[in-house]
């Protein structure tokens, strides 16, 4: 096979016990890899109605056909799991060195089933796999724990592990690789803590074959090129990193801003990404062969919030800073650190926040259950909070939670700003509309990654669309989910695919795309095909959402997007007309009203067994 | 009669030395349109911009009225 290795390694941790297994060409085809091949392995060999946090979940690292290829950006990997914060299923996406490392060791997927009776490791170096002794490492935060999983394995080895946060079973726990870079939504890091799986150490020197090199070599030459122009011409995203965003969304009116209470935050200019480059950058970060480097590496000096590390990104300055209603920069990056150290997703942790402190001021949790007080401006009760939560240490244990449980617990859910439990990201849905669509549908709850309208919304990218009107974004919101999943299952950035590897003409249809895959597995896809194969992809996660016992009422947004006007700004008297765009997307999607795909429908994409 | 500039991301410098931090406040006269003021400061009108008037997204023959703020930058890939 050429781009897949075809190959599978299989850890039974209950058993201690590793196997392998080839890979059906026509399957790897037809699920693409990374997040197609994990869905189909999950679908068919765990009971979706599992408890999350039980052995009977699977765990599952995903690399795609273009991870560690001269792809540019093909350096991604996808965790995939049945997650505990929202009961469906989880795909949490990471760049970094560890994706291409660990498909250099000659696997595509690692598939983890079981729990070990003690804290281990997984060490694999090519041929060489052991599972490893890792009670020593239980209780270390995430870069003390890399440290030495390096030491014992190889120093130019990479690590994927958890942080306190994953053992303690938070929910909103991260696998963090490279240090600092994050598989984080939905709490994939708790599954891994449940399995007893400290960390995944990687080294290796395959390289996976290429159907036709020169082609590929030219083709991405191209591409690079075209984004070095884009780099020199003054790209926001390297200049900036996506810090530059919060000016963006506050000028829209959808900067999520004290738990989405508005959209436009009066400290914005504290929180963006021209103070954070004059104040905390030191360099910007590529992932490994990255052209673009939007990662930041900062450093804080201030005496209270010291510290050296990677971010913050928008979505942290989002949940943790306007959310919350922090415009202190340098607290805010100090809280990031701590996220990574403890292995937590920035956006629930900081949106769990954002939901206590809204309720702490509307008298609905009381300041003794808490133990201190929490109103939104208070940096430091927010870096306590966060700490509590990854130890779930007295009200840590309501925050580990989540913002849905905790909200629910005291009476109000409606106070949580979630989707299927996930916390929302960084762009109010009231004042783009596409987005509240995505969120209500993600197969994964609100997440931005699952389809990405706001690139159209608000960045115009592939091109700038109306984000106020909810014309046209049912079909397109369909289409991008589909597209979404092409990219996640090839291994690729989101990034680098919407802007240069579609077709702005005809929105998203994946010209580009189509080609590399063609040069790198030789598997002959069409665009038709391959679109297709993400609506496959796709339809198969919903099928995993319906047997986990999920339908319509759960493809729905807060109370407060749906009948809260948008107080001001430019989105001012703007709410989500949620169920207008829900039965044309149904429709379009081939799912009966009810929102479950028909029989006719899965025939067609080849999922009659599901 | 005075509008406000707001330059956001890499297109910061279209407006110094005059406009620290990407913003200005200039006059223009009554009847110009979101495209002529931004033509004078060497924005780019094609796709490779988000323009915005008060945050909304208008046609670049949009006739400005007083104190307007248009907003712009690079379109790229974004949070």
């Amino acid at each position: 096979m050429n781009g897949w290795h075809g190959k599978i390694l299989k850890v039974d941790l209950e058993r201690s016990t590793i196997t392998t297994e080839t890979l059906d060409p026509k399957m790897a085809k037809d699920f693409i890899g990374g997040r197609g091949w994990a869905i189909k392995y999950l679908y068919e060999n765990m009971d979706p109605t599992a408890d999350a946090l039980s052995p009977e979940n699977m765990l599952i690292f995903a690399t795609g056909p273009l991870t560690s290829t001269p792809a540019p950006t093909g350096n991604r990997y996808m965790v995939v799991t049945k997650s505990p914060l929202t009961g469906a299923v989880s795909n949490s996406n990471s760049g970094g060195e560890f994706p291409t490392w660990m498909k250099r060791t000659g696997f595509d997927l690692f598939i983890f089933t079981g729990k070990a009776p003690r804290p281990v490791y997984l060490w694999v170096n090519e041929e060489e796999i052991e599972i490893r002794d890792a009670e020593h490492l239980w209780g270390k935060d995430v870069h003390t724990s890399t440290d030495i999983l390096l030491e014992e394995t190889e120093p130019k080895a990479k690590v994927a592990c958890i942080g306190p946060a994953g053992e303690n079973l938070a929910l909103m726990a991260a696998i963090m690789n490279d240090k600092h870079r994050a598989a984080a939504r939905s709490g994939v890091g708790a599954v891994m803590g449940s399995k007893n799986l400290k960390g995944v150490v990687v080294q290796g020197k395959k390289k996976p074959s290429l159907f036709d090199k020169e082609g590929m070599r030219a083709f991405s030459r191209e591409i690079t090129k075209e984004v070095a122009s884009d780099v020199k011409a003054g790209s926001s995203l390297h200049e900036y990193g996506t810090a530059y965003v919060p000016q963006v969304t506050n000028e829209l009116g959808i900067l999520p801003t004290r738990n989405f209470q508005s959209g436009q935050f009066e400290g914005v200019d504290g929180i963006d990404g021209p103070t954070l480059k004059e104040k905390y950058l030191i360099r910007p970060k590529a992932c490994y062969r990255c052209p673009i480097a939007c990662g930041r590496l900062t450093k804080v000096d201030d005496a209270k919030y010291k510290g050296e590390g990677e971010g913050p990104e928008y979505e942290t300055l989002s949940a943790i800073g306007s959310a919350c209603g922090i415009d202190n920069l340098a607290a805010v990056t100090k809280a990031n650190y701590v996220c990574n150290e403890m292995g937590l997703d920035t956006i629930t942790a900081g949106m769990t926040v954002a939901t206590a402190m809204e309720m702490y001021e509307e008298g609905l949790i009381p300041e003794e259950d808490i133990g201190y007080p929490l109103s939104f401006g208070d940096p430091d009760a927010l870096i306590e909070s966060l700490k509590i939560m990854a130890h779930r240490e007295g009200f840590g244990h309501i925050l580990a939670e989540g913002s849905y449980r905790m909200a629910a617990k005291y009476g109000h859910p409606e106070f949580s700003i979630s989707a299927k439990k996930l916390e929302f990201p960084g762009y109010d849905p009231r004042g783009a509309k596409g987005m509240g669509l995505l969120y209500a549908t993600s197969n994964i709850g609100a997440s931005h990654m699952a389809g990405d309208l706001a690139y159209a919304e608000v960045f115009g990218v592939p091109k700038k669309i109306d984000p106020l009107t909810i014309k046209n974004k049912a079909k397109l919101i369909k289409h991008w989910e589909d597209a979404f999943a092409i990219i996640d299952a090839a291994g690729l950035c989101v990034f680098l695919s919407v802007r240069y590897m579609f077709n702005p003409e005809i929105m998203i249809a994946p010209d580009n795309l189509t080609q590399i895959m063609n040069f790198t597995t030789g598997a002959d896809y069409s665009m038709e095909s391959l679109l297709e194969a993400g609506e496959r992809i796709y339809n198969l996660e919903r099928m995993f959402l319906v047997r986990a016992g999920f339908n319509k009422t759960d493809d729905t947004l807060p109370p407060r997007m749906l009948e809260e006007p948008m107080p001001t700004g430019p989105a001012q008297g703007e709410v989500v007309e949620l169920e207008d765009m829900l039965s044309e997307f149904y429709k379009l999607r081939g799912w009966d009203e009810n929102g479950i795909p028909t029989p006719e429908k899965l025939n067609a994409l080849g999922l009659s067994e599901a | 009669m005075k509008i406000t500039l707001k330059m956001l991301g890499t297109y910061r410098e279209h407006l110094l030395p005059k406009g620290e931090k990407g913003i200005l406040e200039v006059d223009v006269a009554s009847g110009t349109t979101v495209g002529e003021v931004l033509e004078q400061f060497d924005i780019p009108l094609e796709h490779q911009s988000v323009i915005l008037v008060n945050g909304r997204t208008l046609e670049l023959d949009h006739v400005l009225n007083d104190n307007d703020v248009i907003a712009a930058f690079p379109a790229m890939a974004g949070g």
